[in-house]
């Protein structure tokens, strides 16, 4: 067990390698770099920045770049913005939080939505019941995240003003009021899981209540409503929670854009204005920690299936 | 001289006006400010709006640039002078210190601030401002404890009345950046300004508190900074009353929806200038008739009503009415909007449709991709290029982040046209046209012995009236060249709530406590 | 996605094959979902094919002094937006731009994932590992992320959408087609055509393609939808097709700025999306649930 859980670990160093280098490349060859940008300023400091430009070694070729780069980073040093000349791991450190608090809050609400749904739906399969839980839980993904995000600030931060519109509060008001802000962020990043998730319950299920056991359990006259949460659910529940997990990924890819209209200083605002601001550094170090979170929930998923799920041993 | 003296008389009586309005109000409230982004606070380090506002809580320069005229008002300096064209001696306020409580002065130990401290900030500035530049600085000495000399190279009118020269040398102690490094300094700013840090974690919260000890009365009690990087989102942010102000409306757009909503005001003053540039070296927009034939096909008086008016106008030239430039009447008459004679100049030059209905000539299209950054140009460009298409330009737009905005105009931009843009004001036209200038803010690549050497004139010159005459003609030349198309000067907006009291809109930093104004909020 | 639903292969009879296919058809329209979203599908593809016709405006014709007519306005069902447009044939033409994104991203994408996918899973060894680590790249990279960053480098334009879109989803596909081959590659007749001695080659062609087909197709009907949500995110964030092309991303984010003013300007072309999107989710459900046998088993 021990040793998968290094061999998974060992064999992350050459997809972290391969993101770090596709992620310089683009960067590098991009158009425009973080220096032009501070001399297309009617008002810059000509000579200045391009000491600036020497004393950061970006006159150096890319490949020495690079080098320097991933130099730094094996000893772990993610290096110095070229923007702030503050260091990235002190900013990736300080929003890592908040988008881990977004993406599991979503993942509550996704779940939370998709579970009733898919077992409601099972129960009632092919009839409206069905038909009008599936599309329910199809409009969510339907609905375009920036949308729905606009959508859901304007009624109910503005018009009703139930909520605030900003996705991040202090926790030094109190826990309900840090919760209430993470409210409308997390049901719009969720409920664009919560049709895949709900889908899958659903066939789960029906695969689950096609079993004999479960027929057996009804025909000796269990009720169903019984039926259903005892035996159905608890063996349907593994895969929901394994694609649940797999689907982190495409969480914090989402989260770009509500964190855009919400307010929340997170990893995904933080990439793309660093990408926007050509600070390479800043980016390399946002998506090589997207990448490890994705990789280890990726792993951690795999270690919990492993553990609920007896007949699978990993040697 | 004579207004300086005026400016001094009107600080004393605004500094008795505060003081006395001072004890007839109840000061306090916190003043909540939306921002895009902050990541540091080293005032020299940076030219986005949001950052220098914030530093500017800290720190106190010189002088500030007088909320109705533009003309600079007295600050941390009491006076200053020419003593001959090329030196000025600047009189500081006495007893002013820098803030204490901190690492570096322990409470109730803030220094004084000298003319020392004013001489190590200015070789500061010069030696580590990557975004403004201060010029040609023959030296910088203390006379006294409270007198300094600056003198510059040349002749520099500019230098005060630039609000992006000295007016940006923000006071700074020596100990403080000593202290903590200059990136240290960065986050953990200390001056003799108005505000004092009190929390920052970049782009999440910063929060300042009221300085206690400052010259003048402070009304606020604080002023927190909100992180609100979408326009749209920053507008209903205000609506929800969850700011006060937006310091700088980036959109147009919100200042046409705000003016209906009540309880909110808008606050103008400045703004940009907006063009179309030509990359005057690639063909075919290094002949005149094909620059002078796309300004007039397009109706530009059309797409600035539809989009910008009433909170921008038309522009026939570079230079905007908020300098101090005179604005130029005759240069009406060198543009018109004539889509017939815009088709003849271009069939005269060889331009005849094509089989698809695109102009071309020798088998190549008259197609050309504006690019643009975001902003209401974008609009406003739409229509032009709708236009042209009419005509049979193959003309198309072509958003761009700024990075590679900058990077393609600097590097001579593959398809000739670009949108062109000046915040700068004053210098704009210098920057944007002088040929010592190319590929970095020329980059239209333009260059006319005659307009430089009017600008470099009315750069040297001292007299008001010489530079008047001088800067209207370069520009006159230039626009006749057809090297750009104004399109219009768009307003600045602050939008504020009705709480808000005495907002002045920055103009190179937040003005919250000067002797003109002090911000505060009431019920 | 799709990955739960692996048929077993299907070389059988001509009779079975058209026995098979009668049965996948009534699985399929007694999904009452699968025929309502196959009818807004053909309503929206409809629309958006002649809309040089039938739109009541030219998509790009601005009439200023009409702008922000409000929806039921003479003439303009759905309103006009800020430059006067008509919403309507703006949201028809704009139709035609999503849809044909989404069918080239998707056909990119499963393209190169079929092939790579079938070399890893046939090939296996050195081939498989290389293969399987560059998926692994492109699931841990934020797919958002890269393509705003392939953007950057090579600038927002509509073809640079389509092969940025498809560059990032093939490794689905690839996945998919793999795991279809590593159950083939055992059975009898794959074993059978290798033993006598035909190529590598063709017996992935012949033997092995046909049936990766289905999880390909099923997930192919997922993914126009996603390319098409995905090509309007970009689009919203100014990194996609730019104006003034009615791409239903590029209408809101232009209609974002008016919010309060003119609301409808974002509604309508979140409504097209999410028809769009309901429409092809709907008719995929259908497909997986008529193509699985496991499915048909229980009815």
């Amino acid at each position: 067990m021990l040793l998968y859980v290094a061999r998974r670990l060992v064999s992350m160093v050459p997809v972290l390698l391969g993101i770090s280098f596709i992620t310089f490349a683009l960067v590098t060859f991009a158009p425009g770099d973080a220096i032009r940008i501070m001399l297309g300023s009617e008002t810059a400091n000509v000579e200045n920045v391009e000491r600036m430009r020497r004393e950061l070694g970006l006159d150096l070729p890319w490949y020495q770049q690079y080098v320097r780069y991933m130099t730094g980073v094996v000893q772990g040093n993610l290096g110095t913005s070229i923007v702030s000349r503050q260091p990235v791991a002190a900013q990736i450190a300080q929003r890592f939080p908040n988008t881990l608090v977004l993406t599991v809050s979503s993942m509550v609400v996704a779940l939370g939505i998709a579970v009733p749904l898919g077992v409601l739906a099972a129960a009632k399969h092919h009839r409206v019941a069905d038909y009008g839980a599936m599309t329910f839980a199809m409009i969510g993904v339907a609905m375009p995240n920036f949308w729905l995000g606009l959508v859901l600030l304007i009624v109910f931060g503005l018009e009703l003003r139930w909520l605030p519109i900003r996705g991040i509060g202090s926790l030094d008001d109190g826990l309900w009021a840090y919760a209430r802000h993470l409210i409308l962020p997390a049901a719009t990043l969720g409920t664009s899981l919560a049709a895949l998730l709900t889908r899958l319950t659903r066939n789960t299920m029906l695969d689950v209540l096609g079993q004999d056991y479960v027929r057996t359990a009804r025909a000796k006259g269990l009720r169903s409503g019984r039926v259903l949460y005892h035996h159905a659910l608890r063996n349907a529940l593994l895969p929901i929670v394994t694609t649940a997990g797999l689907q982190f990924g495409a969480l914090l890819g989402g989260a770009i854009i509500v964190e855009t209209i919400f307010s929340l200083p997170g990893l995904g605002l933080l990439s793309i204005n660093a990408i926007r601001a050509r600070d390479l550094p800043v980016m390399q170090g946002a998506v090589l920690v997207f990448a490890v979170c994705f990789m280890l929930v990726t792993l951690l998923t795999d270690l919990v299936y492993a553990a609920i799920n007896p007949r699978i041993r990993y040697g | 001289m004579k207004l300086r003296a005026v400016a001094l008389t009107l600080s004393l009586l605004a500094l008795l006006l505060s003081a006395g309005s001072a004890l007839a109000q109840q000061p306090g409230g916190t003043l909540r400010i939306a921002y895009t982004s902050i990541q540091q606070l080293d005032p020299y380090k940076t030219a986005a709006n949001d950052e220098i506002n914030a530093a500017s809580l800290v720190f106190d320069a010189l002088y500030v640039i007088g909320k109705d005229d533009f003309q600079p008002v007295p600050h941390l300096a009491e006076s200053w002078r020419a003593i001959d064209d090329t030196t000025w001696e600047f009189t500081l306020r006495q007893g002013v210190t820098f803030q204490d409580d901190n690492e570096v002065f322990p409470a109730g130990q803030g220094r004084e601030v000298t003319a020392d401290d004013v001489v190590y900030s200015v070789e500061r500035f010069l030696d580590v401002s990557t975004a403004f530049t201060l010029g040609n600085i023959a030296s910088v000495e203390a006379v006294d404890r409270y007198t300094v000399r600056i003198t510059t190279a040349e002749p520099d009118p500019f230098l005060i009345p630039d609000s992006n020269r000295l007016a940006r040398v923000y006071i700074v102690p020596r100990e403080a950046v000593e202290h903590f490094g200059e990136e240290g300094f960065a986050r953990n700013p200390i001056g003799s300004g108005p505000f004092k840090l009190t929390s920052f974690v970049p782009d999440q919260s910063l929060r300042f508190v009221r300085n206690e000890d400052y010259w003048l009365p402070v009304h606020l009690d604080g002023v927190e900074f909100v992180f609100i990087p979408d326009p749209t989102v920053q507008l209903i942010a205000v609506e929800a009353d969850e700011v006060d102000v937006i310091t700088y409306v980036f959109n147009i757009d919100s200042v046409a929806q705000v003016e209906g909503t009540p309880g909110l005001s808008l606050h103008p003053r400045g703004g940009s200038y907006r063009g179309l540039g030509f990359n005057v070296t690639t063909a075919p927009f290094d002949e005149f008739e094909v620059r002078d034939a796309i300004s007039k096909a397009v109706d530009i008086d059309a797409a600035v009503q539809a989009v910008v008016a009433p909170f921008g106008i038309r522009a026939y030239g570079q230079v905007p009415p908020w300098v101090e430039f005179e604005q130029d009447p005759t240069l009406e008459d060198l543009w018109s909007f004539d889509p017939d004679e815009a088709l003849a100049i271009l069939s005269e030059a060889g331009f005849e449709p094509g089989p698809n209905g695109v102009l071309q000539r020798d088998g190549v299209p008259l197609s050309f991709t504006i690019k643009t950054i975001a902003g209401s140009q974008v609009r406003v460009l739409t229509i032009l290029v709708t236009q042209l298409q009419q005509l049979g330009i193959d003309a198309r737009l072509q958003q761009q982040d700024l990075a590679v905005w900058a990077e393609d105009l600097q590097t001579g931009n593959d398809t000739g046209v670009f949108f062109n843009y000046s915040f700068a004001g004053t210098t704009g036209l210098y920057a944007l046209f002088h040929s010592r200038n190319h590929g970095i803010t020329n980059t239209a690549f333009y260059s006319n012995p005659e307009a430089d050497a009017l600008l470099d004139l009315a750069s040297r010159s001292v007299d008001y009236e010489e530079r008047n005459a001088a800067w209207l003609e370069a520009q006159r030349l230039i626009m006749a060249d057809r090297a750009g198309i104004p399109l219009y000067f768009e307003f600045g907006y602050s939008i504020a709530n009705d709480r808000v009291k005495d907002w002045v809109v920055p103009w190179g930093g937040l003005n919250l406590v000067t002797i003109e104004n002090n911000v505060h909020l009431e019920d | 996605m799709a990955e739960s639903t692996l048929g077993p292969p299907h070389a059988a009879s001509d009779s079975a094959s058209r026995s098979r296919r009668s049965r996948v058809l009534d699985a399929y329209l007694r999904n009452r979902l699968a025929v309502v979203g196959s009818i807004v599908l053909v309503v929206l593809v409809g629309g958006a094919l002649l809309a040089p016709w039938i739109s009541p405006h030219d998509p790009l014709t601005m009439n200023l002094v009409n702008a922000y007519a409000p929806p039921g306005s003479e003439g303009h069902l759905l309103g006009t937006d800020n430059f006067g447009r008509d919403i309507l044939s703006r949201l028809m033409h704009g139709a035609r731009i999503s849809l044909f994104i989404g069918l080239v991203v998707v056909s990119i994408a499963a393209s190169i994932g079929t092939v790579l996918g079938l070399l890893a899973g046939y090939l296996g060894g050195w081939v498989d590992d290389l293969i399987m680590r560059a998926v692994e790249i492109f699931y841990a990279f934020p797919f958002l992320v890269l393509a705003i960053a392939v953007i950057a480098v090579f600038g927002p334009s509509i073809f640079n959408v389509m092969w940025v879109l498809g560059l990032v989803s093939w490794p689905l596909y690839a996945r998919l087609v793999r795991a279809q081959v590593l159950a083939l590659r055992s059975i009898e007749y794959v074993e059978a055509a290798r033993a006598s001695g035909m190529g590598a080659l063709r017996v992935m062609f012949r033997h092995v393609l046909p049936n990766t087909l289905t999880p390909v197709v099923v997930a192919a009907t997922f993914g126009i939808p996603e390319a098409i949500l995905a090509s309007a995110a970009l689009g919203f964030l100014g990194m996609g097709v730019q104006p003034p092309t009615p791409e239903w991303g590029v209408m809101i984010s232009e209609g974002k700025d008016f919010i309060r003013r003119a609301p409808y300007l974002i509604t309508w072309p979140g409504v097209a999306i999410m028809l769009v999107v309901l429409g092809f989710n709907f008719v995929g459900d259908g497909l997986r649930d008529a193509l699985d046998p496991r499915t048909q088993r229980k009815e």
